[in-house]
């Protein structure tokens, strides 16, 4: 007997989607980006949304989505990719079809933006006090001793030890870590209320990258600032984040509280995920796989997008397309079985 | 004498490191890389290398394969100094092919105008093996072993996944029969199930080949769950160097206890926080100096006694740390935040 869930749980469905509402900083609603000139849909349907003051974590494999959902965000699609559907709007205002010059208001101000290599966003041949300072001239309209002096108390608040003398030095003098602090002082000098983050940390020390992700909490407890975190490394995105959205195959598959993700697992692909992740236990143990590969990027498949390398697949799994349904609070999962559990109580 | 963990009765160490010094550079851009390095690799082990950027991982690794002349000390394959060897012996002793490396991105160390039977055939083409039959056979045996089968021979790097990609670098260096493989952040680029995928095909390579395997890598909790010993490398030099499972249940280097605090974990129960290891701006200034502890500037335990290097001494079966305070920080740590 197969369930449909569309119409099973339509107003629960319908409830979950429009929750919140206004209070949310950015919202994305089924998101829609295609890749190769329109030759194949990457991003199929993603919704989300951010409060202010939260970090979010995207986490899933490569090419999964979860890079083009946030470029998408940022106005900043790679060439011959495109928003095919859906909308992103930023603190209540549609931003999907933003002309390049009102994007280029809200980066900065409204937007912060920080990727894995961070040298190569920086200018090489100029000090990276100068290229911040120039942001806030530009940007903020300060002056140039006040731009200095901003730049300095910048550099400090992302836990620069010596500003003075790091704000005369050229990105090749400073190590990976300090590259990246750099990055966040220039993403966050205009005061923005969202920092979206992709893979800051992949390229760093274990050791720095835990310095990292505590100045991303420090921020956000300070400032206020939202946070979109990247990362392929479930591991991390649970030490740094409030919310998780776990995205596979261009799909979001569950989203929640980190708690309940963690602790609760509702979607096979997170309760796969979690197996092979990083565990703390340092002992020696049997590494975990996910058998199967993930499908290819465009591959129509008519049901679970999962259910090929899914453990405990059941037929109507293939049937048709299943939808997200809530199965907690603020907790959604795309699975047909999470939503006969929830039937079932 | 070296530091390292006493031998296995009897068994000779497959791979014998002994005081190497490094030094890359000449003149006023001398910088030494590594610091008197002692390390032994049996047959059917593996070694978990760890440290950051900078620590001295893959200058090792390339010493070891003689891309690198160490400064001082040598270094012994099977009681042979391959280190002392020079022009023709060296490159014959290369052509065996007995040591192999393979690097963190199959993307890059792998040609991409030639196809996978091509890449894995190279070793044994070097070697001067006449293609053939033989090559074939011994292509497709290498192909299997890491799990991949005939359907990729004739394809390039850039037509599969980045999985096959580092088994196909694997793969590359099981042609030629190695005796030791050393990895260099062979998972790195890969995502956590094809990382433990790569990692359990090193543990059944061990094995099922013999094969000594030298893993140099950041993330502890996987290399936790294949590695026999963990070998902790600082600015140049073993700061600690033991058994898997003492290591990380109670770290003697501070270091090492570092990098297991900062490792991200889906679960929370660590010994330590980061915190409780970070130096803060109360305590007290450490040491300083060209003769003091490597560590010294990043430590929250320094004392007066660590103005000067400490050697890497035995604190236990196997197992060895340089640090003048191991039996005290640990205690201290646990006390100062709580």
């Amino acid at each position: 007997m197969a369930i449909d869930n569309r119409d099973l749980w339509p107003d629960l469905v319908g409830a979950a989607r429009h929750e919140g509402g206004a209070d949310d900083l950015l919202s994305v609603d089924d998101l829609h980006v295609s890749v190769h000139h329109g030759a194949a849909t990457a991003v199929r349907g993603v919704s989300l949304r951010v409060r202010p003051g939260e970090i979010v974590g995207l986490v899933g494999e490569s090419g999964s989505g979860k890079t083009l959902t946030c470029r998408a965000i940022l106005g900043v699609l790679p060439p011959g990719c495109a928003v095919e559907r859906g909308t992103v709007s930023f603190g209540g205002a549609d931003v999907t079809s933003l002309p390049r010059r009102d994007w280029e208001r809200l980066h900065g101000s409204h937007l912060g933006a920080v990727f894995q290599d961070p040298a190569s966003y920086l200018n090489p041949v100029l000090t990276v006090g100068g290229q911040l300072a120039e942001v806030l001239r530009v940007k903020l309209r300060l002056g140039r001793r006040a731009a200095h002096r901003r730049s300095l108390e910048l550099f400090e608040a992302v836990g620069l030890r010596q500003p003075e003398r790091v704000f005369h030095q050229i990105p090749a003098e400073l190590s990976g870590g300090m590259l990246q602090r750099v990055m966040i002082a220039i993403a966050i000098s205009c005061d923005p209320q969202l920092l979206v983050a992709d893979e800051p940390t992949t390229a760093l020390d274990v050791t720095i990258q835990a310095e990292v992700l505590e100045l991303l909490r420090r921020l956000r407890d300070e400032r206020g600032l939202a946070v979109l975190f990247v990362s392929h490394d479930l591991a991390v995105i649970t030490q740094l984040c409030d919310r998780i959205v776990v995205f596979y195959a261009g799909e979001i598959v569950e989203s929640g509280p980190a708690e309940e993700i963690t602790r609760r697992p509702r979607h096979p692909y997170t309760q796969a995920l979690l197996r092979v992740a990083s565990v703390g236990d340092f002992g020696r143990r049997e590494l975990d796989v996910i058998a199967g590969q993930p499908p290819r990027v465009g591959e129509n498949i008519t049901g679970c997008r999962f259910a090929a390398r899914c453990p405990v697949a059941v037929p109507e799994c293939e049937a048709g397309p299943v939808r997200s349904v809530p199965v907690g609070e603020r907790h959604e999962a795309r699975c047909v079985l999470a939503a006969r559990a929830v039937v079932g109580s | 004498m070296t530091a390292a963990p006493a031998a296995p009765v009897g068994a000779p160490p497959l791979l014998a490191v002994e005081s190497v010094d490094v030094t890359l550079g000449r003149g006023w851009r001398a910088n030494r890389v590594l610091s008197g390095v002692d390390l032994d690799v049996w047959p059917g082990e593996i070694v978990g290398l760890v440290g950051e950027t900078g620590s001295g991982k893959t200058t090792l690794a390339r010493t070891v394969v003689g891309l690198v002349n160490p400064g001082r000390g040598r270094i012994l394959l099977e009681g042979l100094p391959i280190s002392a060897l020079r022009r023709a012996a060296r490159r014959a002793e290369r052509r065996r092919g007995h040591v192999q490396l393979v690097f963190q991105d199959p993307l890059r160390s792998l040609d991409p105008d030639l196809t996978v039977a091509e890449i894995v055939a190279e070793g044994l083409r070097i070697r001067g093996e006449a293609a053939g039959e033989e090559v074939r056979r011994r292509v497709t045996g290498a192909l299997e072993k890491v799990g991949l089968d005939a359907t990729v021979l004739e394809r390039t790097p850039g037509q599969i996944s980045g999985g096959q990609r580092q088994r196909v670098s694997i793969a590359r260096a099981l042609a030629v029969e190695p005796r030791l493989l050393i990895c260099d952040e062979p998972v790195s680029a890969l995502d956590a199930s094809t990382r433990n995928y790569v990692l359990r095909l090193l543990d059944e390579l061990r094995t099922s080949l013999g094969l000594a395997i030298v893993i140099i890598s950041h993330d502890l909790s996987s290399l936790a769950g294949i590695a026999d010993r963990i070998v902790v490398l600082y600015r140049g030099r073993i700061i600690e160097d033991g058994p898997v499972d003492r290591v990380f249940a109670t770290p003697r280097h501070p270091y090492t206890a570092l990098l297991m605090a900062s490792a991200p974990s889906v679960q929370h129960d660590q010994p330590f926080s980061p915190d409780q290891l970070r130096r803060t701006g109360s305590d007290p200034v450490p040491p300083a100096g060209p003769g003091a502890c490597v560590f010294a500037d990043r430590c929250r335990f320094a004392a007066d006694v660590c103005a000067a290097q400490p050697p890497l001494t035995a604190v236990g079966e196997r197992w060895s740390a340089a640090c003048h305070r191991h039996q005290e920080w640990a205690a201290l740590a646990q006390s100062a935040t709580q």
